[in-house]
């Protein structure tokens, strides 16, 4: 019996195209998940990183089936595999592209009318989509979905695709030659058993979690992906990484006794599974960056039960490990006047990037159940809402003051805590600085790691003083260049003018972005093919 | 009128709909008699798209209330 044939695919480009019912200004935007939603920071020093999506190579890799993942393709790229015949259509998307659905699912009935049509991903937090059209709403863990839909089972053994990514400053970005800090992701597990009331994804998950990559398979995965791409650090998806200690233990204990690799990884978590480790332990096995959702000081979560938040950020921060700091604007028990507090709050906590986003009352969360029934949700058109919509009636602010208190936000963070790349270099050398005269041979190791890091950054500051936001901020970069000073020596002729390029970039960029408005990105056809697990060659996806 | 294009809209806008192709009222307002929300109607305009090949702009969309009117439009970007 011949394979079934699946094609999963993005919503199609372009993303920067004005004036259009399928594009909204700015979603180009939104693919740069640092720039715009991280940081959102104004000038030269911005971070960038567009987003790889793991979700579809992950289905891809792990169904027996002939399987073709479409990265941003165009609406005819998008057709022309529609008429190789697929069995089953898998569309991904997030809410900003809820519009680009509708040709996408039309296409497919129509080159493609013996197809099955799926759709998924963040996107199916919105509600009436059965309107759509489409076969299947994939809601929750889509390896199984698809793999109940081909009739293979379920439970099959899960292998991890090959996803990078990297990240540099977004004005170097037209500069192919600057050198870039490379990455992969990998899955650890979805779901989350803390039951956040907002939190959609766990809901999705029906609030259990669902393990991807058990005891050593995570090692493995990284090892493997180092070997092959050079790459040592990693993306693990997860939902609450430090809860799973059992498991953690054995592929970090591999990392930590792995010297020739030096792997490092990123995670999100929660205070309160943070606050059942010792933290030393955690570093010696790579520990190096985590996402802490810290809602509000007020949180009325159980995640946020434990130790002090800004005791555990700062001893986070002694060991080298970089912060993501989210809050969410708009709880029942904000007020203007607490929101202040708030940001002061997120401010001293010294994250290296931030989220602030307002409520959102997601389909099948608690708390859109909750709002409905106090007929506190505010009627709309939900295509058009990010992540700073208003879509929650709150007796305390009138429409727009919720989204202008987050735009200002961020605009004051960077204010007061200077750009994101010197909070990770900052952050980094408070970690050489504790770890470099460790006991522990593990986390001596780490130190070295750090400095390496920190040290890639020096070029960066060294002739850019002028571009950041105020005399406490160059004060706090000063310091900061003091201490690798201290630690490496005094720059090298080559970093010199390493530092002279920057500046001139910045300098150009500068002037270029207030002549011409930049150039919006727009991303590239990723084609990946997959028969039966394996992924095919470049050559082989292309003649397929 | 175009008899074929208007079939075809009356057969597409019933299946989206749920409803009688043969019971629909061609110059009725669309939201009113037959509670269409701008999910269906997107539906229905871009599956029109893809099948005569059409871009129908956003600020014509919003001019429509009635199925003539979407006969009208296809039939127009069809030239």
């Amino acid at each position: 019996m011949s394979k079934k044939k699946v094609l999963l695919t993005t919503v199609f480009r372009p993303y920067a195209a004005k004036h259009s019912k399928y594009n909204k200004d700015g979603d180009e935007e939104w693919l740069d998940y640092l720039a715009s939603r991280l940081t959102r920071e104004p000038g030269p020093f911005t971070l960038s990183a567009y987003l790889s999506g793991t979700t579809l190579p992950l289905i891809a890799a792990n169904l027996d089936a002939d399987v073709t993942v479409l990265g941003h393709p165009s609406l005819d790229e998008f057709v022309a595999e529609l008429k190789k015949g697929p069995d089953f259509v898998g569309i991904s998307f997030l809410i900003k592209g809820l519009g680009k659905l509708f040709p996408m699912i039309a296409a497919a009935r129509k080159y493609a009318p013996n197809a099955k049509i799926i759709i998924g991903g963040f996107g199916t937090m919105l509600h009436s989509l059965e309107s759509l059209g489409a076969d299947y709403i994939c809601k929750g863990e889509g390896v199984a979905f698809f793999r109940n839909l081909i009739g293979q089972n379920p439970a099959d053994p899960v292998h991890q695709p090959l996803v990078t990514g990297d990240i540099t400053l977004k004005c170097f970005r037209s500069y192919d030659f600057l050198p870039r800090a490379r990455y992969a992701e990998l899955t650890h597990g979805f779901g989350c058993p803390h039951k956040c009331e907002f939190c959609t994804t766990s809901a999705f998950y029906g609030y259990l979690h669902i393990p991807f990559a058990v005891g050593r398979a995570l090692y493995d995965a990284m090892a493997t992906v180092h070997d092959r791409m050079g790459i040592q650090y990693f993306y693990l998806y997860e939902e609450d990484m430090c809860l799973y200690k059992k498991n953690m233990l054995e592929w970090g204990g591999l990392i930590r006794e792995d010297r020739e690799r030096n792997l490092s990884w990123t995670c999100f978590s929660t205070i309160k599974s943070l606050t059942s480790w010792d933290l030393e332990e955690l570093v010696s096995m790579g520990f190096s960056h985590v996402w802490i959702g810290v809602e509000s000081i007020n949180s009325p979560f159980t995640k946020s039960v434990g130790r002090d938040t800004l005791d555990l950020f700062r001893e986070l921060q002694r060991y080298g490990v970089t912060t993501t700091g989210s809050m969410i604007f708009g709880m029942d028990h904000h007020k203007p006047d607490n929101l202040r507090e708030e940001l002061d709050h997120l401010v001293e906590l010294y994250p290296a990037t931030a989220q602030l986003g307002t409520l959102m009352p997601a389909e099948g969360t608690a708390l859109r159940a909750r709002l409905e029934q106090e007929g506190r949700l505010r009627q709309g058109n939900y295509w058009d809402s990010d992540l700073y919509s208003e879509l929650v009636i709150h007796p305390e602010f009138q429409p727009g003051q919720l989204r202008q208190a987050v735009m200002d936000g961020y605009e004051e963070l960077y204010r007061r805590v200077g750009p994101s790349i010197h909070r990770l270099a900052r952050t980094w050398m408070q970690g050489v600085r504790n770890l470099k005269n460790s006991p522990h041979e593990a986390l001596r190791r780490r130190a070295s790691i750090l400095a390496g890091r920190a040290l890639a950054t020096r070029p960066i500051f060294l002739e850019t003083l002028a571009y950041l936001p105020g005399d406490e901020i160059r004060e706090s970069v000063r310091e900061t260049l003091a201490w690798m000073r201290e630690e490496f020596g005094a720059p090298t002729s080559q970093e010199e003018a390493q530092a002279r390029l920057v500046e001139r970039i910045f300098a150009l960029e500068t002037a270029r972005n207030e002549v011409y408005p930049p150039e919006p990105f727009e991303p590239d056809l990723r084609l990946r093919r997959w028969a039966s697990g394996r992924e095919l060659s470049r050559a082989e996806a292309v003649a397929a | 009128m175009d008899t074929t294009i208007a079939q075809e809209v009356k057969n597409r806008f019933a299946r989206i709909m749920h409803l009688d192709a043969g019971q629909l009222d061609m110059e009725a307002r669309l939201d009113d008699a037959y509670g269409v929300t701008s999910m269906s109607s997107m539906r229905l305009i871009s599956e029109l798209e893809v099948e005569y090949g059409l871009e129908i702009p956003e600020d014509k969309i919003r001019s429509i209330c009635t199925l003539s009117d979407v006969v009208r439009l296809c039939e127009n970007g069809r030239g």
